[in-house]
């Protein structure tokens, strides 16, 4: 059995170098040696010193995410300041200001609130790298979650003259965190506006089917190559598509929406043909026992 | 507007000035008067005694002393004080811990504006009910 383990290892592509050169120096080692016991300390050492470089590998990682953490922590706070205050001065009407004025400061909002998500993205990747998503779970009204999120995004959506509508079959009230669902929501409506030429409609839809709740996020933007969908959700950036607009994105926001709804045992999934538009997918366990909830 | 319609006065204590005029900024928006600002718990209880403000916006997150132990000090001698906690994170179970120790509400630092705004306002409408009205705008 130990053999055939080994020979399994072998013969498979490791993505790690060092560990490969071990199993290829093990294997020559086995081979040679003709004692029983022998090959079993090798096998047995090898194993260990493995295991010992996994879990310190493991332990440097969680430094690292603790860390982001922190720093990501510390930068948010005024970034928040900077954007809220050159808000408040472009809303500011009993001082009226020059065009250049206006100019600088929508730029020092806008630059500020990509920095924002940037910042809040790094922090939910490293919390979810390091298993600390703890999901806040209650019984909750998705469809009026639906409407209310649809509310904030539409300010965004008339900026382009997006139309963006909604059809919300009546389903009961039922568990989710409504934080993160928020974000989700949030995340997959912004896309679509950001992704979407003016005067287009975008439509998000609820429905239920058998026990769960499926939402649905349409839109009639640029559409998505199928090269570029087998990389939507890994957190990385480089995908074909720009924003019509020249919004920021990060690319990691679907990442850590499919991460928030695989959390609640549920599924995130796209269809999209370019020129087409998109159509994302979500779906919610109605029962709270199916949830990895706290 | 009529005579009796008073602004709400309102302290804000957060160790972060940056943090304490934005705040500010958005609640003179909203028709009200900031009558204090604290820079740590104590200050913060300081000067609701003092003031004995309609509202007090604390920060969950101060140096010397946490947020729990400023509501638990603030709440014994002031149980009817109207307290809406701002917070960095979404952390849940410290603020629900705040709630159970009688914040009113909580307020995560980078929630846009118009939210804030909206999070006081409704907040404000479920909690008061002073006589005299003390309108938010």
């Amino acid at each position: 059995m130990n053999e055939h383990f080994l020979n399994q290892l072998n013969g498979e592509q490791l993505a790690d170098p060092e560990f490969s050169k071990l199993v290829s120096l093990l294997m020559e080692q086995w081979a040679r040696e003709k004692d029983h016991e022998i090959k079993q300390q090798l096998l047995r050492s090898t194993v260990l010193r493995y295991a010992d470089a996994e879990s310190r590998l493991a332990e440097m990682n969680r430094v690292k995410n603790r860390f982001i953490g922190l720093v990501a922590h510390d930068l948010r706070n005024p970034l928040v300041s900077i954007r809220g205050l050159s808000e408040i001065l472009l809303n500011d009407r009993s001082d009226p200001l020059s065009s250049q004025q206006r100019d600088f400061l929508t730029t020092i909002y806008s630059a500020s609130n990509s920095m924002i998500t940037l910042v809040n993205d790094i922090l939910d990747m490293a919390v979810m790298e390091d298993g600390r998503l703890k999901l806040q779970v209650r019984k909750d009204s998705l469809s009026r979650l639906i409407r209310e999120r649809i509310k904030v995004n539409a300010i965004l959506a008339r900026s382009k003259r997006i139309t963006l509508d909604h059809h919300l079959s009546r389903i009961p009230n039922f568990p989710f965190d409504r934080n993160r669902i928020s974000q989700v929501l949030d995340n997959l409506i912004g896309n679509a506006i950001k992704y979407s030429a003016e005067r287009s409609r975008i439509s998000v839809s609820l429905s239920r089917q058998n026990g769960t709740a499926v939402v649905r996020v349409t839109d009639e933007g640029m559409g998505i190559a199928s090269e570029d969908q087998a990389r939507l959700f890994s957190g990385l950036p480089g995908m074909s598509n720009e924003p019509t607009a020249g919004e920021k994105s990060t690319g990691m926001g679907l990442a850590i929406a499919r991460k928030i709804i695989e959390e609640h045992r549920g599924a995130l999934s796209v269809e999209s043909e370019v020129g087409f538009g998109s159509t994302f997918t979500f779906t919610l366990p109605l029962e709270v026992r199916q949830c990895r909830a706290t | 507007m009529s005579s009796d319609v008073r602004r709400p006065r309102v302290v804000v204590a957060d160790d972060e000035s940056h943090c304490r005029m934005l705040i500010k900024a958005v609640l003179t928006s909203m028709n009200c008067e900031v009558v204090g600002e604290a820079r740590t718990g104590d200050e913060a209880i300081e000067l609701y005694r003092k003031l004995k403000p309609n509202l007090m916006l604390l920060d969950v997150n101060m140096p010397f002393k946490n947020g729990d132990e400023v509501l638990e000090e603030l709440f014994s001698s002031f149980p009817d004080a109207f307290v809406i906690v701002l917070t960095s994170v979404t952390d849940m179970e410290s603020i629900e811990r705040c709630l159970s120790l009688g914040a009113a509400n909580y307020i995560r630092k980078d929630t846009p504006i118009s939210e804030i705004k909206v999070i006081i306002k409704d907040t404000w409408k479920t909690f008061q009910d002073k006589p005299g009205r003390v309108t938010v705008r």
